[in-house]
């Protein structure tokens, strides 16, 4: 088990295959910040709550020291991106049928296969992701976010500060355009 | 590619302008589209892009949509079919014995006993070590649950990727439905079997341990006939620290028998467990959920004809269902008041005699709508519930574990903890439910019946008394709780704090419960508008505490309830006019809080941050009621410095801005005293930017509202006093708006309607001063009404009175210059005889003499 400041540097430095294995720590981390973010009982003063409390699982992650994170956006994108990044590393090496590894990395095998049966290639959609990244970054981030990070609607619109009709409209969309990309 | 490739290659621009056309076109009937295009799209390229998109759409179905790739990876993660033959620890895994919510349960192996048990790793990866440290710290606990119908909890660690795992004894049995409508049982045998099995709960929540996921596939039923309750404890141990269940056990427990408490995410006690019961038996007797039995064939399984028990003749119909239905009572407080309830009915049932269960009265069935106050009282009874069983469990491991004594102390510390970390959240969001209905009401005297019962026991030991010191004052920060109520817990509170600090004069904890119970008893008397009393117990609690910081002067904690005891004593003798006592314990906070801020710097996103600075806010104020303006513009000026810093770190925080617009205010107040008017106004003018600003931001929250209001009539009244009669008059009518709107949401919001009197005062006054003394009379005896109706006169608040009689003055010169001289009398002597006493006791700010003098004048006249 890693232990959470360790977590930080981790994230930091982008070194993937230590992701992987913090990975469920990360992603549970995350479901727990965003659930407490979007249930309104213990909001005792609304306006502040929130962020502190996103500031209490950063630190709670960091081991308890302060980080450089500077928005639960940011920490999202983070999450998001960082599932994206672990699945595409999987994938080149499952295409390669390079196999082998602890539990994690066995699970991000299925996935990927997973996604293969469902006619979902990580790659191709990893690549188109990046060219409609250039036609249009809100739709891209929007993708990511929901797919890759698994929010919700309501949690996209709040990370990207949109309404969540935007999000949908926005989601159908750039799916749209993907599918089409990857029927190509 | 080629050709193609390029034609759908288009601009982001362009794009951004498919955006528009795609959403409404995929909205249209296929049909529809062409001609909408027709009419709302002139460039080729960009038609062809969304014909395109929209195709893809149709054809997409659920692409991405259904699944997300974190999903995908988590469920994956745990298809363990590679873990066969795997060691975990001293475990060898043989084989998968099921899934659900909470993770897979294997069958292991213990090489060096051959013995045979259930492993069971738990999902989720987070939060391992805390899981581990509960684990260990009530294994001792879990270790008592040695009963034939519960299967034991033998060992728990951590697997190579981190997550937790539970040992368990290995049952070989079927969930207790499917042995009941496999194993063709009669009605007794079932019910029978139903009674051991409340049996075993009962047991368990003897030993103050709540299962809180009981289902049937939690119940298994060896071939012999005999339950075996499994997972008993677990659901505890993967709870947050405070008690309340976190998001992820949430997702642990099973929705289909889980409490309404459980699902509304409350603290969860015995009464839970009570009802997953009612949903077994209902299950395990075949009753829909409507009451009804569902036939009889049920009871003898499939269709096979079984004797009758000649029992059965004398039992009554409608009485099972009516034994479920209370169990299954919505109002935790409703239900069977335990287990043993629950089965001792069963019996009677199976008897043939009367049951107790009774259908819950229409009162009852329309209360069910009484919705969030409900929710509430069933929350805050359930606290108190789990504070009193967190305390009994200290107190029986104290009795039957004397020689354990440091586990003990540990358990101790950590119930202390758990439940003051509660106390805080719980009430947090409770603190504005009112409710008075019984089940609260019988709840709490149950839950006092209990700690009396303790306390008689307490064998004056130190710790268990400091123990019972804190659950009294624990209840009294439950919400709706009444003054006489809390002075009563608080009395006993104080009289077990004493007993301990009188057993050992060092005993820390005791002598900081004392002051706190003194700070809260001022609370109290303030609440009460007994200003000097407030006064007296906030003195007794600085005197405390700053003799436990003598003798702990390591403790930051205490330095931190030092600061916060000060604080409230300077806010009371500010109330009450003593701002030379005021003062000197600002004299006191401001070194106190420097030192925290070397010792604990605070985390900056809190109040705590304002602690350097709020003391000289406080010393400026009363710098200047004592008429020392100069030493007050020092003070205040150093605030706003300090005030503009933290802006400047964190541009967002709220306070640090509130803080910035009310001490430029004060700041103003000042300014315009000390006889530099036109300063004053600029000030004055930038702290009302600064709240409308606030309110903009946080359109929604009225307390923003208010505040700007509250600014604009502070600017008006200056702006009358400076002759500037025009800009008053608008003001005063934009805050009289504001805040008849923020009344018309929130009619109880008192300053609200303090705020209110002194714009209509000052309306009042500035309309008279412009010739229109009839309109401007109206306002003011309004004003003054609103005064009457808040019983200001009466008050010990010094600044209110002072406000009401400001009021009334004016009013009454007014009065006598429309020639009403017996009106104008009445309101002279009110305000004089608010006015005369703080004169008389040296309450009265500097700036104020003249206000006497013209209310001593008018009733002269």
């Amino acid at each position: 088990m890693e232990n959470p400041g360790e977590i930080t540097k981790i994230l930091q430095a982008g070194d993937r295959a230590a992701l992987e294995r913090i990975f469920p720590v990360v992603y549970d981390e995350l479901r727990e910040i965003a659930g407490a973010l979007f249930r309104n009982e213990f909001r005792a003063d609304h306006t502040l709550q929130p962020t502190a409390l996103v500031h209490e699982a950063f630190l709670r992650l960091a081991g308890g020291k302060e980080i450089s994170w500077q928005s639960r956006a940011h920490f999202f994108g983070i999450a998001a991106r960082s599932m994206r990044q672990i699945l595409v590393s999987h994938a080149v090496a499952h295409n390669a049928a390079k196999r082998g590894g602890g539990e994690t990395v066995i699970a991000l095998d299925d996935a990927v296969s997973f996604f293969q049966t469902r006619d979902i290639e990580i790659l191709a959609l990893h690549e188109a992701l990046e060219r409609l990244a250039a036609l249009d970054g809100r739709q891209a981030g929007i993708v990511e976010l929901k797919f890759f990070g698994g929010l919700t609607n309501e949690e996209t619109a709040e990370v990207l500060g949109v309404s969540v009709s935007t999000v949908k409209r926005e989601w159908e969309m750039a799916r749209s355009w993907l599918y089409r990309e990857l029927k190509k | 590619m080629g050709d193609n490739e390029n034609l759908s290659e288009i601009s982001a621009a362009d794009y951004e302008k498919a955006k528009k056309l795609f959403s409404s076109a995929v909205e249209l009937p296929p049909p529809a589209r062409a001609a909408f295009l027709d009419e709302n799209c002139a460039d080729e390229r960009i038609r062809r892009e969304v014909e395109s998109l929209v195709a893809a759409h149709d054809e997409a179905a659920n692409f991405l949509n259904d699944v997300s790739a974190v999903g995908v990876v988590r469920d994956s993660y745990l298809k363990s079919g590679r873990l066969i033959g795997q060691k975990i620890d001293k475990y060898r895994i043989e084989k998968e014995l099921g899934r659900g919510g909470m993770g897979v349960v294997f069958l292991a192996g213990r090489e060096d006993f051959r013995q045979q048990v259930a492993l069971k790793i738990i999902k989720r990866g987070m939060d391992s070590d805390a899981i581990l440290e509960r684990f260990n710290r009530e294994r001792e606990i879990l270790a008592t649950l040695n009963h034939p119908y519960i299967a034991r909890l033998l060992d728990g660690g951590t697997t190579a990727e981190g997550l937790p795992f539970f040992v368990m004894e290995y049952v070989d049995g079927r969930p207790v439905d499917e042995y009941c409508r496999a194993g063709n049982l009669s009605e007794t045998a079932r019910l029978e079997l139903f009674r051991k099995i409340c049996e075993a709960v009962r047991f368990a929540h003897q030993k103050l341990i709540v299962h809180r996921d009981l289902k049937p596939s939690n119940i298994l039923v060896t071939p012999d006939g005999t339950p075996k309750l499994l997972d008993f404890g677990i659901a505890r141990l993967l709870d947050a620290p405070d008690g309340r269940a976190t998001l992820t056990g949430q997702r642990v427990l099973t929705p289909a028998y889980a409490s309404p408490e459980q699902l509304r995410g409350e603290l969860v006690g015995t009464p839970s467990d009570v009802y997953s019961l009612g949903l077994i038996l209902r299950e395990m007797i075949g009753i829909s959920d409507f009451g009804f039995r569902i036939s009889d064939s049920s009871e003898a399984g499939d269709g096979v004809p079984t004797a009758r028990p000649r029992t059965r003749t004398r039992r009554s119909n409608g009485d099972l269902p009516k034994i479920v239905a209370m169990a299954l009572r919505e109002d935790a407080a409703r239900r069977y008041g335990s287990s043993e309830a629950l089965s001792e009915d069963v019996r009677r049932y199976l008897e043939g005699r009367p049951v107790a269960a009774r259908p819950d009265s229409a009162f009852y069935r329309a209360s069910k709508f009484v919705g969030r106050n409900r929710a509430a009282v069933a929350v805050s009874a359930l606290l108190v519930l789990s504070l009193i069983g967190g305390l009994a469990a200290t107190f029986w491991q104290w009795r039957v574990a004397r020689r354990e004594r440091a586990v003990a102390e540990e358990r101790l510390d950590a119930l202390r903890k758990s439940s003051s970390s509660m106390i805080n959240e719980i009430n947090g969001a409770l603190i504005d439910l009112p409710s008075t209905l019984p089940a609260r009401k019988l709840l709490l005297e149950r839950a006092m019946e209990q700690l009396d019962a303790l306390a008689a026991g307490s064998d004056d030991n130190p710790e268990i008394e400091t123990a019972l010191g804190d659950a009294y004052q624990n209840l009294n920060y439950l919400p709706d709780k009444t003054l006489d109520e809390r002075v009563a817990l608080l009395g006993r509170s104080l009289g077990f704090y004493e007993k301990a600090v009188v057993a050992d004069a060092g005993n820390i904890k005791a002598r900081k419960g004392l002051a706190i119970d003194d700070v809260n008893l001022a609370d109290i008397a303030r609440e009460r508008g007994d200003l000097a009393g407030a006064a007296e117990y906030n003195r007794r609690a600085v005197a405390l505490l700053e003799a436990v910081s003598r003798d702990d002067p390591s403790g930051v904690e205490t330095l931190t309830d030092l600061w916060n005891v000060y604080y409230n004593a300077a806010l009371t003798y500010n109330l009450q006019g003593r701002a030379a006592d005021s003062l000197e314990i600002c004299r006191r906070m401001t070194p106190l809080a420097d030192r925290l801020q070397t010792e604990a710097p605070v985390d900056l996103s809190g109040n705590e941050a304002r602690r350097p600075y709020l003391s000289r806010a406080l010393a400026g104020g009363d710098l200047a009621y004592l008429g020392r303006y100069d030493e007050a513009l020092t003070e205040l000026n150093r605030v706003l410095e300090a005030v503009r810093e933290q802006r400047a770190a964190r541009p967002d925080s709220l306070y640090a801005r509130l803080d910035e617009a009310v001490f430029k205010q004060r700041l103003a107040d000042v300014l315009e005293k000390n006889g530099a008017a036109a300063e004053a106004v600029k000030t004055m003018r930038e702290a009302l930017a600064l709240t409308d600003r606030l309110a903009a931001e946080n359109s929604k929250d009225d307390s923003y509202r208010g505040t700007a209001a509250r600014s604009r009539t502070l600017f008006a009244r200056m702006l009358v006093r400076a002759g500037k009669y025009g800009e008053a008059i608008a003001l005063f009518r934009e805050s009289i708006t504001a805040e008849a709107e923020i009344l018309s949401r929130d009619a109880g919001r008192k300053q609200s309607k303090f705020d209110l009197a002194a714009a209509r005062g000052g309306l009042g006054r500035a309309l008279a001063e412009t010739g229109r003394l009839d309109a401007g009379l109206a306002e003011e005896r309004r004003a003054v009404e609103i005064f009457d109706q808040l019983g200001v006169r009466d008050s010990g608040d010094s600044v209110l009175r002072r406000d009401f009689a400001e009021t009334a003055v004016e009013t009454a010169e007014n009065l006598r210059r429309k020639n009403e001289p017996a009106a104008a009398a009445t309101l002279f002597r009110q305000a004089f005889d608010v006015l005369r006493p703080m004169r008389e006791q040296g309450t009265l700010s500097a700036a104020d003499g003249p206000l006497f003098d013209r209310a001593a004048a008018g009733l002269n006249n």
